[in-house]
Protein backbone atom coordinates (compact mmCIF):
# COMPACT_ATOMS: atom_id res chain seq x y z
CA UNK A 1 0.00 0.00 0.00
CA UNK A 2 1.27 3.19 -0.77
CA UNK A 3 1.12 5.87 1.70
CA UNK A 4 0.66 9.65 1.26
CA UNK A 5 2.23 12.01 4.01
CA UNK A 6 0.82 15.40 4.30
CA UNK A 7 0.95 18.11 6.37
CA UNK A 8 -1.43 19.56 8.47
CA UNK A 9 -4.19 21.30 8.08
CA UNK A 10 -5.77 18.46 6.93
CA UNK A 11 -9.18 19.72 7.29
CA UNK A 12 -10.01 21.90 3.98
CA UNK A 13 -12.58 24.95 4.79
CA UNK A 14 -12.99 27.94 2.14
CA UNK A 15 -12.59 30.49 4.97
CA UNK A 16 -8.72 31.58 5.05
CA UNK A 17 -6.84 34.07 6.10
CA UNK A 18 -6.61 35.63 3.02
CA UNK A 19 -10.53 36.10 2.86
CA UNK A 20 -10.92 37.16 6.16
CA UNK A 21 -8.70 40.00 4.79
CA UNK A 22 -9.99 40.64 2.03
CA UNK A 23 -13.52 41.00 3.78
CA UNK A 24 -11.79 43.43 5.97
CA UNK A 25 -10.18 45.43 2.88
CA UNK A 26 -13.23 45.70 0.97
CA UNK A 27 -14.94 47.23 3.54
CA UNK A 28 -11.74 49.43 4.72
CA UNK A 29 -11.46 50.41 0.93
CA UNK A 30 -15.31 51.62 1.23
CA UNK A 31 -14.39 53.79 4.04
CA UNK A 32 -11.69 55.42 2.62
CA UNK A 33 -13.53 56.38 -0.51
CA UNK A 34 -16.09 58.29 1.85
CA UNK A 35 -12.97 60.16 3.48
CA UNK A 36 -12.18 60.98 -0.12
CA UNK A 37 -15.74 62.29 -0.36
CA UNK A 38 -15.40 64.23 2.94
CA UNK A 39 -11.76 65.26 3.51
CA UNK A 40 -10.36 65.08 -0.13
CA UNK A 41 -7.21 63.42 -1.85
CA UNK A 42 -5.38 64.46 1.52
CA UNK A 43 -7.01 61.14 3.13
CA UNK A 44 -6.25 58.62 0.18
CA UNK A 45 -2.45 60.07 0.56
CA UNK A 46 -2.53 59.58 4.36
CA UNK A 47 -3.91 56.02 3.77
CA UNK A 48 -1.29 55.25 0.94
CA UNK A 49 1.59 56.22 3.40
CA UNK A 50 0.35 54.16 6.31
CA UNK A 51 -0.55 51.32 4.26
CA UNK A 52 2.91 51.54 2.21
CA UNK A 53 4.93 51.86 5.36
CA UNK A 54 3.76 48.78 7.13
CA UNK A 55 3.85 46.35 4.10
CA UNK A 56 7.54 47.68 3.93
CA UNK A 57 8.24 47.11 7.25
CA UNK A 58 6.29 43.67 7.17
CA UNK A 59 8.54 42.96 4.50
CA UNK A 60 11.34 44.06 6.23
CA UNK A 61 10.30 41.93 9.15
CA UNK A 62 9.51 39.36 7.47
CA UNK A 63 13.10 38.61 5.50
CA UNK A 64 14.91 39.49 8.99
CA UNK A 65 13.06 36.37 10.36
CA UNK A 66 14.68 34.62 7.11
CA UNK A 67 11.52 33.48 5.83
CA UNK A 68 10.20 34.18 2.59
CA UNK A 69 7.83 36.57 2.08
CA UNK A 70 4.09 35.17 1.47
CA UNK A 71 2.24 38.18 -1.30
CA UNK A 72 -1.28 36.35 0.03
CA UNK A 73 -0.64 37.63 3.53
CA UNK A 74 -2.92 40.52 3.40
CA UNK A 75 -2.90 41.73 6.83
CA UNK A 76 -0.06 44.24 6.93
CA UNK A 77 -2.65 46.35 4.48
CA UNK A 78 -5.78 45.60 6.82
CA UNK A 79 -3.21 47.34 9.83
CA UNK A 80 -2.15 50.06 7.45
CA UNK A 81 -5.65 50.84 6.80
CA UNK A 82 -7.14 50.21 10.13
CA UNK A 83 -4.70 52.99 11.22
CA UNK A 84 -5.02 55.72 8.69
CA UNK A 85 -8.98 55.29 8.90
CA UNK A 86 -8.40 56.22 12.85
CA UNK A 87 -6.36 59.41 12.21
CA UNK A 88 -7.40 62.53 11.34
CA UNK A 89 -7.10 64.16 7.53
CA UNK A 90 -4.69 66.03 9.01
CA UNK A 91 -2.20 64.07 10.62
CA UNK A 92 1.35 64.45 9.94
CA UNK A 93 2.80 61.44 7.05
CA UNK A 94 5.30 60.82 9.82
CA UNK A 95 3.10 60.30 12.77
CA UNK A 96 0.95 57.59 10.45
CA UNK A 97 4.08 55.90 8.94
CA UNK A 98 5.79 55.65 12.60
CA UNK A 99 2.16 54.25 13.80
CA UNK A 100 2.00 51.81 11.21
CA UNK A 101 6.03 50.63 11.25
CA UNK A 102 5.15 50.66 15.50
CA UNK A 103 2.57 48.18 14.97
CA UNK A 104 4.23 45.69 12.14
CA UNK A 105 7.87 45.72 13.59
CA UNK A 106 7.03 46.05 17.63
CA UNK A 107 3.61 44.62 18.28
CA UNK A 108 3.29 41.87 15.08
CA UNK A 109 6.52 40.68 14.34
CA UNK A 110 8.19 39.52 17.43
CA UNK A 111 5.59 38.12 18.87
CA UNK A 112 5.80 35.49 16.13
CA UNK A 113 4.13 37.23 12.54
CA UNK A 114 0.48 36.94 11.67
CA UNK A 115 -1.53 34.55 13.45
CA UNK A 116 0.56 34.84 16.46
CA UNK A 117 0.31 38.34 17.50
CA UNK A 118 -0.90 38.77 21.22
CA UNK A 119 -1.63 42.46 20.90
CA UNK A 120 -3.80 43.94 18.33
CA UNK A 121 -0.98 45.89 15.81
CA UNK A 122 -3.22 48.79 14.33
CA UNK A 123 -4.39 49.54 18.41
CA UNK A 124 -1.24 49.71 19.58
CA UNK A 125 0.12 51.45 16.17
CA UNK A 126 -2.29 54.06 17.01
CA UNK A 127 -2.02 54.53 21.25
CA UNK A 128 1.48 54.95 20.31
CA UNK A 129 0.79 57.35 18.20
CA UNK A 130 -1.75 59.32 20.64
CA UNK A 131 0.92 59.48 22.97
CA UNK A 132 3.63 60.97 21.07
CA UNK A 133 1.60 63.06 19.25
CA UNK A 134 -2.21 63.56 20.90
CA UNK A 135 -2.34 67.28 19.99
CA UNK A 136 -2.24 65.95 15.76
CA UNK A 137 -4.14 62.43 16.39
CA UNK A 138 -6.81 64.18 18.70
CA UNK A 139 -7.63 67.24 16.44
CA UNK A 140 -9.66 66.44 13.66
CA UNK A 141 -11.00 69.27 10.46
CA UNK A 142 -14.79 69.77 9.23
CA UNK A 143 -15.64 67.83 6.68
CA UNK A 144 -16.08 69.02 3.20
CA UNK A 145 -13.07 71.65 4.25
CA UNK A 146 -10.10 72.07 1.40
CA UNK A 147 -7.11 70.73 3.22
CA UNK A 148 -3.77 71.00 1.31
CA UNK A 149 -1.81 68.04 0.29
CA UNK A 150 1.41 69.14 2.09
CA UNK A 151 1.36 71.15 5.22
CA UNK A 152 1.91 71.39 9.02
CA UNK A 153 -0.33 69.36 10.91
CA UNK A 154 -1.58 71.02 14.51
CA UNK A 155 1.45 71.72 16.45
CA UNK A 156 2.36 73.36 20.16
CA UNK A 157 -1.12 73.45 21.13
CA UNK A 158 -2.91 75.47 18.18
CA UNK A 159 -5.82 73.49 16.49
CA UNK A 160 -4.61 74.65 13.34
CA UNK A 161 -3.56 73.05 10.08
CA UNK A 162 -1.18 75.74 8.01
CA UNK A 163 0.28 74.93 4.66
CA UNK A 164 1.82 78.07 3.57
CA UNK A 165 -0.62 80.75 3.52
CA UNK A 166 -3.62 78.70 3.93
CA UNK A 167 -5.30 77.42 6.90
CA UNK A 168 -7.41 75.45 8.27
CA UNK A 169 -9.29 75.22 11.44
CA UNK A 170 -8.91 72.06 13.68
CA UNK A 171 -12.12 71.15 16.06
CA UNK A 172 -12.07 68.66 18.49
CA UNK A 173 -14.35 65.12 18.86
CA UNK A 174 -17.52 65.19 20.66
CA UNK A 175 -16.32 62.62 22.90
CA UNK A 176 -13.66 65.43 24.03
CA UNK A 177 -16.77 67.84 24.98
CA UNK A 178 -18.04 64.62 26.86
CA UNK A 179 -14.84 64.06 28.19
CA UNK A 180 -14.53 67.77 29.80
CA UNK A 181 -18.22 67.57 31.20
CA UNK A 182 -19.73 69.25 28.42
CA UNK A 183 -22.94 68.55 25.66
CA UNK A 184 -22.02 67.86 22.32
CA UNK A 185 -24.25 70.04 20.17
CA UNK A 186 -23.69 67.94 16.85
CA UNK A 187 -27.23 66.86 15.78
CA UNK A 188 -27.54 63.10 16.05
CA UNK A 189 -28.45 62.79 12.22
CA UNK A 190 -25.42 64.79 11.40
CA UNK A 191 -23.04 62.23 13.28
CA UNK A 192 -25.05 59.22 11.82
CA UNK A 193 -23.95 60.63 8.39
CA UNK A 194 -20.75 61.20 9.77
CA UNK A 195 -20.79 65.41 9.14
CA UNK A 196 -18.66 66.05 11.99
CA UNK A 197 -15.31 66.71 13.14
CA UNK A 198 -13.66 62.84 13.67
CA UNK A 199 -11.46 60.08 12.53
CA UNK A 200 -11.81 59.65 8.73
CA UNK A 201 -12.96 56.33 9.03
CA UNK A 202 -15.04 56.55 11.93
CA UNK A 203 -17.47 59.01 12.05
CA UNK A 204 -20.16 57.65 9.62
CA UNK A 205 -22.02 55.65 11.26
CA UNK A 206 -24.54 54.18 9.00
CA UNK A 207 -21.66 52.88 7.00
CA UNK A 208 -20.19 51.26 10.12
CA UNK A 209 -23.05 49.31 11.20
CA UNK A 210 -23.80 48.07 7.39
CA UNK A 211 -19.68 47.05 7.41
CA UNK A 212 -20.73 45.16 10.88
CA UNK A 213 -23.87 43.54 9.10
CA UNK A 214 -21.88 42.42 6.81
CA UNK A 215 -18.74 40.93 8.67
CA UNK A 216 -21.39 39.56 10.53
CA UNK A 217 -22.92 37.65 7.28
CA UNK A 218 -20.14 36.63 6.24
CA UNK A 219 -19.10 34.80 9.59
CA UNK A 220 -15.80 37.25 9.61
CA UNK A 221 -17.25 38.27 12.87
CA UNK A 222 -19.17 36.83 15.41
CA UNK A 223 -21.94 38.86 16.43
CA UNK A 224 -21.42 37.51 19.87
CA UNK A 225 -18.62 39.93 20.28
CA UNK A 226 -19.58 43.32 19.02
CA UNK A 227 -23.06 43.31 20.07
CA UNK A 228 -21.56 42.32 24.49
CA UNK A 229 -19.17 45.08 23.79
CA UNK A 230 -21.21 47.61 22.67
CA UNK A 231 -24.08 46.36 25.20
CA UNK A 232 -21.95 46.65 28.30
CA UNK A 233 -20.34 49.98 26.79
CA UNK A 234 -24.04 51.04 26.85
CA UNK A 235 -24.77 49.50 30.43
CA UNK A 236 -22.52 51.64 31.62
CA UNK A 237 -23.26 54.90 29.97
CA UNK A 238 -26.73 54.21 31.43
CA UNK A 239 -25.41 53.25 34.96
CA UNK A 240 -23.09 56.33 34.96
CA UNK A 241 -23.94 59.02 32.31
CA UNK A 242 -21.62 61.93 32.02
CA UNK A 243 -24.16 63.92 30.62
CA UNK A 244 -27.05 64.25 33.56
CA UNK A 245 -29.68 65.63 31.33
CA UNK A 246 -31.00 62.91 29.26
CA UNK A 247 -29.31 59.29 29.80
CA UNK A 248 -30.58 58.38 26.26
CA UNK A 249 -28.84 61.51 24.46
CA UNK A 250 -25.84 60.78 26.49
CA UNK A 251 -25.84 56.82 25.32
CA UNK A 252 -26.18 57.57 21.94
CA UNK A 253 -23.49 60.63 21.59
CA UNK A 254 -21.26 58.32 23.75
CA UNK A 255 -21.79 55.17 21.11
CA UNK A 256 -21.72 57.91 18.10
CA UNK A 257 -18.45 59.20 19.21
CA UNK A 258 -15.25 58.77 18.55
CA UNK A 259 -13.90 55.17 17.50
CA UNK A 260 -15.95 52.94 19.96
CA UNK A 261 -17.67 51.98 16.90
CA UNK A 262 -15.37 51.47 14.49
CA UNK A 263 -13.01 49.55 17.24
CA UNK A 264 -16.10 47.16 17.88
CA UNK A 265 -15.85 45.95 14.21
CA UNK A 266 -12.20 46.11 12.88
CA UNK A 267 -10.22 46.34 16.12
CA UNK A 268 -11.99 44.04 18.76
CA UNK A 269 -12.97 41.47 16.05
CA UNK A 270 -9.66 40.62 15.00
CA UNK A 271 -9.73 37.08 14.61
CA UNK A 272 -5.64 36.85 16.08
CA UNK A 273 -6.43 38.74 19.02
CA UNK A 274 -10.51 37.42 19.63
CA UNK A 275 -11.28 34.24 21.95
CA UNK A 276 -12.15 31.60 20.29
CA UNK A 277 -15.48 30.04 21.65
CA UNK A 278 -18.55 32.05 21.59
CA UNK A 279 -19.06 32.22 25.18
CA UNK A 280 -15.53 33.45 25.83
CA UNK A 281 -16.50 36.24 23.26
CA UNK A 282 -19.50 37.36 25.05
CA UNK A 283 -17.55 37.19 28.64
CA UNK A 284 -14.41 39.08 26.54
CA UNK A 285 -16.66 41.66 24.86
CA UNK A 286 -18.55 42.77 28.17
CA UNK A 287 -14.82 42.72 29.55
CA UNK A 288 -14.20 45.55 26.72
CA UNK A 289 -16.21 47.20 27.29
CA UNK A 290 -15.85 47.91 30.76
CA UNK A 291 -12.87 48.63 30.32
CA UNK A 292 -13.36 51.02 27.50
CA UNK A 293 -15.61 53.17 29.19
CA UNK A 294 -13.85 52.70 32.88
CA UNK A 295 -10.66 54.42 30.37
CA UNK A 296 -12.74 56.80 28.78
CA UNK A 297 -14.38 58.29 31.73
CA UNK A 298 -11.06 58.50 33.72
CA UNK A 299 -8.26 58.02 31.25
CA UNK A 300 -5.96 60.84 29.93
CA UNK A 301 -6.93 60.98 26.51
CA UNK A 302 -10.79 61.50 25.44
CA UNK A 303 -10.39 58.69 23.29
CA UNK A 304 -9.00 55.70 24.61
CA UNK A 305 -10.30 52.59 23.26
CA UNK A 306 -7.21 51.34 21.64
CA UNK A 307 -5.52 51.59 25.01
CA UNK A 308 -8.66 49.74 26.61
CA UNK A 309 -8.37 46.82 23.45
CA UNK A 310 -4.91 46.67 24.65
CA UNK A 311 -5.56 45.62 28.01
CA UNK A 312 -8.38 43.19 26.82
CA UNK A 313 -6.10 41.45 24.20
CA UNK A 314 -3.47 40.50 27.62
CA UNK A 315 -6.35 39.15 29.13
CA UNK A 316 -7.90 36.96 26.24
CA UNK A 317 -5.63 34.07 26.72
CA UNK A 318 -6.79 33.50 30.20
CA UNK A 319 -10.52 33.87 29.34
CA UNK A 320 -9.97 31.55 26.42
CA UNK A 321 -8.27 29.27 29.13
CA UNK A 322 -10.94 29.57 32.09
CA UNK A 323 -13.54 29.46 29.18
CA UNK A 324 -11.74 25.62 28.01
CA UNK A 325 -11.87 24.38 31.15
CA UNK A 326 -15.96 25.18 32.09
CA UNK A 327 -16.67 23.71 28.58
CA UNK A 328 -15.08 20.54 29.43
CA UNK A 329 -16.23 20.44 33.08
CA UNK A 330 -19.68 20.83 31.58
CA UNK A 331 -18.88 17.70 29.15
CA UNK A 332 -17.99 15.83 32.13
CA UNK A 333 -21.02 16.60 33.95
CA UNK A 334 -23.26 15.99 31.07
CA UNK A 335 -21.82 12.19 30.36
CA UNK A 336 -21.82 11.50 34.38
CA UNK A 337 -25.31 12.58 33.91
CA UNK A 338 -26.26 10.44 31.11
CA UNK A 339 -24.13 7.09 32.54
CA UNK A 340 -26.40 7.91 35.50
CA UNK A 341 -29.69 7.79 33.43
CA UNK A 342 -28.86 5.03 31.53
CA UNK A 343 -27.95 3.02 34.89
CA UNK A 344 -31.41 4.74 36.35
CA UNK A 345 -33.64 2.75 33.03
CA UNK A 346 -31.54 -0.43 33.43
CA UNK B 1 35.08 19.26 15.38
CA UNK B 2 37.44 21.89 16.29
CA UNK B 3 36.41 23.92 19.44
CA UNK B 4 39.93 25.30 20.30
CA UNK B 5 39.37 28.86 19.75
CA UNK B 6 35.47 28.81 21.62
CA UNK B 7 37.00 27.53 24.62
CA UNK B 8 39.77 29.74 24.80
CA UNK B 9 37.38 32.76 24.10
CA UNK B 10 35.16 31.45 26.99
CA UNK B 11 38.13 30.89 29.51
CA UNK B 12 38.95 34.39 28.55
CA UNK B 13 35.61 36.04 28.54
CA UNK B 14 34.95 34.80 31.97
CA UNK B 15 37.08 37.67 33.30
CA UNK B 16 34.96 40.32 31.87
CA UNK B 17 31.32 38.26 31.86
CA UNK B 18 29.54 40.85 32.95
CA UNK B 19 30.57 43.29 30.26
CA UNK B 20 28.56 40.90 27.38
CA UNK B 21 27.91 37.78 28.26
CA UNK B 22 26.46 37.90 31.60
CA UNK B 23 25.10 41.58 31.21
CA UNK B 24 23.31 42.14 34.36
CA UNK B 25 20.39 44.33 32.50
CA UNK B 26 20.41 43.10 28.92
CA UNK B 27 21.07 39.38 29.19
CA UNK B 28 20.27 38.45 33.03
CA UNK B 29 17.60 40.60 33.63
CA UNK B 30 18.66 42.18 36.64
CA UNK B 31 17.78 45.65 38.50
CA UNK B 32 14.96 45.83 35.72
CA UNK B 33 13.36 48.91 37.54
CA UNK B 34 16.69 51.35 37.37
CA UNK B 35 16.75 50.25 33.56
CA UNK B 36 12.86 51.38 32.53
CA UNK B 37 12.65 53.90 34.95
CA UNK B 38 15.70 56.01 35.34
CA UNK B 39 16.60 55.73 32.00
CA UNK B 40 14.91 58.91 30.74
CA UNK B 41 18.18 60.64 30.02
CA UNK B 42 22.29 60.04 30.06
CA UNK B 43 22.22 62.20 33.02
CA UNK B 44 20.67 60.16 35.44
CA UNK B 45 22.00 56.79 34.01
CA UNK B 46 25.35 58.18 34.52
CA UNK B 47 24.34 59.12 38.22
CA UNK B 48 23.25 56.12 39.30
CA UNK B 49 26.02 53.95 37.42
CA UNK B 50 28.50 55.79 39.27
CA UNK B 51 26.33 54.90 42.43
CA UNK B 52 25.88 51.65 41.69
CA UNK B 53 29.86 51.13 40.86
CA UNK B 54 30.52 52.51 44.08
CA UNK B 55 28.22 50.25 46.41
CA UNK B 56 28.37 47.49 44.71
CA UNK B 57 32.20 46.83 44.29
CA UNK B 58 33.04 46.92 48.26
CA UNK B 59 29.99 45.34 48.96
CA UNK B 60 31.02 42.08 46.90
CA UNK B 61 34.38 42.21 48.02
CA UNK B 62 32.85 42.27 51.76
CA UNK B 63 30.43 39.14 50.98
CA UNK B 64 33.86 37.50 49.09
CA UNK B 65 36.06 38.21 52.49
CA UNK B 66 33.64 37.86 55.35
CA UNK B 67 30.81 35.94 53.47
CA UNK B 68 31.38 32.20 54.36
CA UNK B 69 32.21 33.32 58.35
CA UNK B 70 28.58 35.04 58.76
CA UNK B 71 26.01 33.14 59.62
CA UNK B 72 22.97 33.26 56.80
CA UNK B 73 20.01 35.19 58.69
CA UNK B 74 22.44 37.86 59.32
CA UNK B 75 24.84 38.24 55.99
CA UNK B 76 22.35 39.73 53.76
CA UNK B 77 21.33 42.42 56.21
CA UNK B 78 25.27 43.31 56.99
CA UNK B 79 25.13 43.78 52.80
CA UNK B 80 22.38 45.96 52.77
CA UNK B 81 23.72 48.31 55.42
CA UNK B 82 27.06 48.29 54.14
CA UNK B 83 25.69 49.38 50.53
CA UNK B 84 23.49 51.44 52.25
CA UNK B 85 25.86 53.36 54.02
CA UNK B 86 28.37 53.62 50.30
CA UNK B 87 25.05 54.84 48.64
CA UNK B 88 24.61 57.51 51.51
CA UNK B 89 28.55 58.29 51.04
CA UNK B 90 29.08 58.44 47.36
CA UNK B 91 25.39 60.18 46.74
CA UNK B 92 27.23 63.72 46.74
CA UNK B 93 28.79 62.29 43.66
CA UNK B 94 25.70 62.66 41.72
CA UNK B 95 25.89 66.16 42.22
CA UNK B 96 29.04 66.47 40.76
CA UNK B 97 27.37 65.11 37.25
CA UNK B 98 24.77 67.31 37.64
CA UNK B 99 22.90 69.07 40.40
CA UNK B 100 18.96 68.46 38.96
CA UNK B 101 20.03 64.61 38.87
CA UNK B 102 19.34 64.45 42.68
CA UNK B 103 16.00 65.57 42.63
CA UNK B 104 14.46 63.66 39.56
CA UNK B 105 16.49 60.13 40.31
CA UNK B 106 14.16 60.61 43.65
CA UNK B 107 13.01 57.47 45.53
CA UNK B 108 15.77 55.42 43.28
CA UNK B 109 19.04 56.31 45.12
CA UNK B 110 17.67 54.44 48.72
CA UNK B 111 16.75 51.41 46.42
CA UNK B 112 19.94 51.07 44.70
CA UNK B 113 20.69 49.70 48.12
CA UNK B 114 18.93 46.66 47.99
CA UNK B 115 19.41 45.72 43.93
CA UNK B 116 19.75 42.43 43.06
CA UNK B 117 22.86 42.71 40.89
CA UNK B 118 24.37 42.83 44.64
CA UNK B 119 22.40 40.23 46.15
CA UNK B 120 22.98 37.72 42.81
CA UNK B 121 26.88 38.41 43.40
CA UNK B 122 27.20 38.50 47.16
CA UNK B 123 25.06 35.33 46.84
CA UNK B 124 27.90 33.56 44.83
CA UNK B 125 31.09 35.14 46.64
CA UNK B 126 29.66 34.22 50.09
CA UNK B 127 30.15 30.67 49.63
CA UNK B 128 33.33 29.61 50.87
CA UNK B 129 36.34 28.44 47.86
CA UNK B 130 35.59 31.51 46.27
CA UNK B 131 38.84 33.75 44.92
CA UNK B 132 38.10 37.99 45.83
CA UNK B 133 40.42 38.76 42.87
CA UNK B 134 37.61 37.45 40.82
CA UNK B 135 34.84 38.75 43.17
CA UNK B 136 36.62 41.83 41.94
CA UNK B 137 36.65 41.57 38.69
CA UNK B 138 33.42 40.50 38.54
CA UNK B 139 31.53 43.29 40.42
CA UNK B 140 33.95 45.21 38.29
CA UNK B 141 32.55 43.91 34.94
CA UNK B 142 29.22 43.85 36.56
CA UNK B 143 29.46 47.46 37.10
CA UNK B 144 30.71 48.29 33.61
CA UNK B 145 28.24 46.28 32.32
CA UNK B 146 24.93 47.83 34.05
CA UNK B 147 26.66 51.43 33.22
CA UNK B 148 27.21 50.40 29.50
CA UNK B 149 23.09 48.88 29.44
CA UNK B 150 21.97 51.64 31.17
CA UNK B 151 23.56 54.88 28.89
CA UNK B 152 22.80 52.91 25.89
CA UNK B 153 19.22 52.81 26.96
CA UNK B 154 19.21 56.22 28.51
CA UNK B 155 20.89 57.65 25.24
CA UNK B 156 18.71 55.70 22.84
CA UNK B 157 15.33 57.22 24.72
CA UNK B 158 16.75 60.62 25.73
CA UNK B 159 17.81 61.38 21.85
CA UNK B 160 14.46 60.10 20.57
CA UNK B 161 12.05 61.44 23.03
CA UNK B 162 13.61 64.66 23.71
CA UNK B 163 16.05 65.14 21.15
CA UNK B 164 18.97 65.84 23.33
CA UNK B 165 21.83 64.09 24.11
CA UNK B 166 22.85 65.50 27.65
CA UNK B 167 20.89 67.77 27.89
CA UNK B 168 21.85 69.63 24.60
CA UNK B 169 19.75 70.05 21.83
CA UNK B 170 19.96 67.46 18.71
CA UNK B 171 18.67 68.34 15.43
CA UNK B 172 16.14 65.38 14.50
CA UNK B 173 13.06 65.86 12.29
CA UNK B 174 10.42 64.11 14.65
CA UNK B 175 10.30 63.71 18.22
CA UNK B 176 8.93 60.67 19.18
CA UNK B 177 7.81 61.62 23.04
CA UNK B 178 6.38 58.00 23.76
CA UNK B 179 9.28 57.00 24.33
CA UNK B 180 10.42 58.77 27.57
CA UNK B 181 7.50 56.17 29.32
CA UNK B 182 7.79 53.08 30.72
CA UNK B 183 6.30 51.24 28.47
CA UNK B 184 8.39 52.28 25.82
CA UNK B 185 11.27 51.57 28.23
CA UNK B 186 10.44 47.41 28.74
CA UNK B 187 10.47 47.46 24.67
CA UNK B 188 13.76 49.11 24.11
CA UNK B 189 15.13 47.21 26.85
CA UNK B 190 13.64 43.75 24.90
CA UNK B 191 14.88 45.15 21.73
CA UNK B 192 18.45 45.66 22.87
CA UNK B 193 18.61 42.43 24.71
CA UNK B 194 17.34 40.75 21.41
CA UNK B 195 20.17 42.44 19.34
CA UNK B 196 22.41 41.31 21.86
CA UNK B 197 21.74 37.72 21.88
CA UNK B 198 21.74 38.30 18.22
CA UNK B 199 25.64 39.45 18.07
CA UNK B 200 26.88 36.98 20.55
CA UNK B 201 25.54 34.35 18.27
CA UNK B 202 26.87 35.83 15.44
CA UNK B 203 30.74 36.03 17.21
CA UNK B 204 30.09 32.45 18.77
CA UNK B 205 29.33 31.26 15.09
CA UNK B 206 32.36 33.11 13.23
CA UNK B 207 34.75 31.65 16.01
CA UNK B 208 33.72 28.50 14.90
CA UNK B 209 33.21 28.68 11.38
CA UNK B 210 36.51 30.08 11.70
CA UNK B 211 38.30 26.49 13.01
CA UNK B 212 35.97 24.31 11.41
CA UNK B 213 35.41 25.38 7.57
CA UNK B 214 32.66 23.93 5.77
CA UNK B 215 33.30 21.55 3.11
CA UNK B 216 33.13 24.42 0.26
CA UNK B 217 35.56 26.56 2.00
CA UNK B 218 38.27 23.44 2.37
CA UNK B 219 38.57 22.91 -0.98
Amino acid sequence: MKLHARTAPHIRHPESSRTLMSDAIILLLVLCVLAFLYYGLRALLVCAVSVLAAVAADLVCVLLRGRRPNPRDLSAVVTGLVIALMMPATISFTAVATAAVFAIAIVKHPFGGTGSNLFNPAAAGFSFAAICWPVQVFSYPLPFDRIPLWGQAASSGQLVYQAGEMSVRLYQNPVFVLKVGGIPTNSLSEMLLGNYPGPMGATNILVLLACLCYLIYRGTVRWQLPISFLASCAAVVLLFPRESTDRIQSLLYELMSGLLLFAAVFLLSDPVTRPKRDSALIVYGIFAGIITMFCRYSGGFEESVTFAILLANAVMPAIDRHDEELHRLLRRKRLEFGKLKKTQKA
Amino acid sequence: MNLESLRKHRRRSRWVEGLFQKNPILVCGLALPFAIMVTNNLKNSVSISILMACSLIPTVLLASLVGHRLPKWLSWAVYALFSMVLVIAFQPLTAAVAPEVGDSLGIYVPILSLNTVMFALCGRYSQPGHRPILALMDSLSYSLGFALAMCLLAAIREFLGNNTIWGVAVKFPVRFTGVQIAFSGFILLALLAALLQFLRRVFLLHLYRRDNPGPNESA
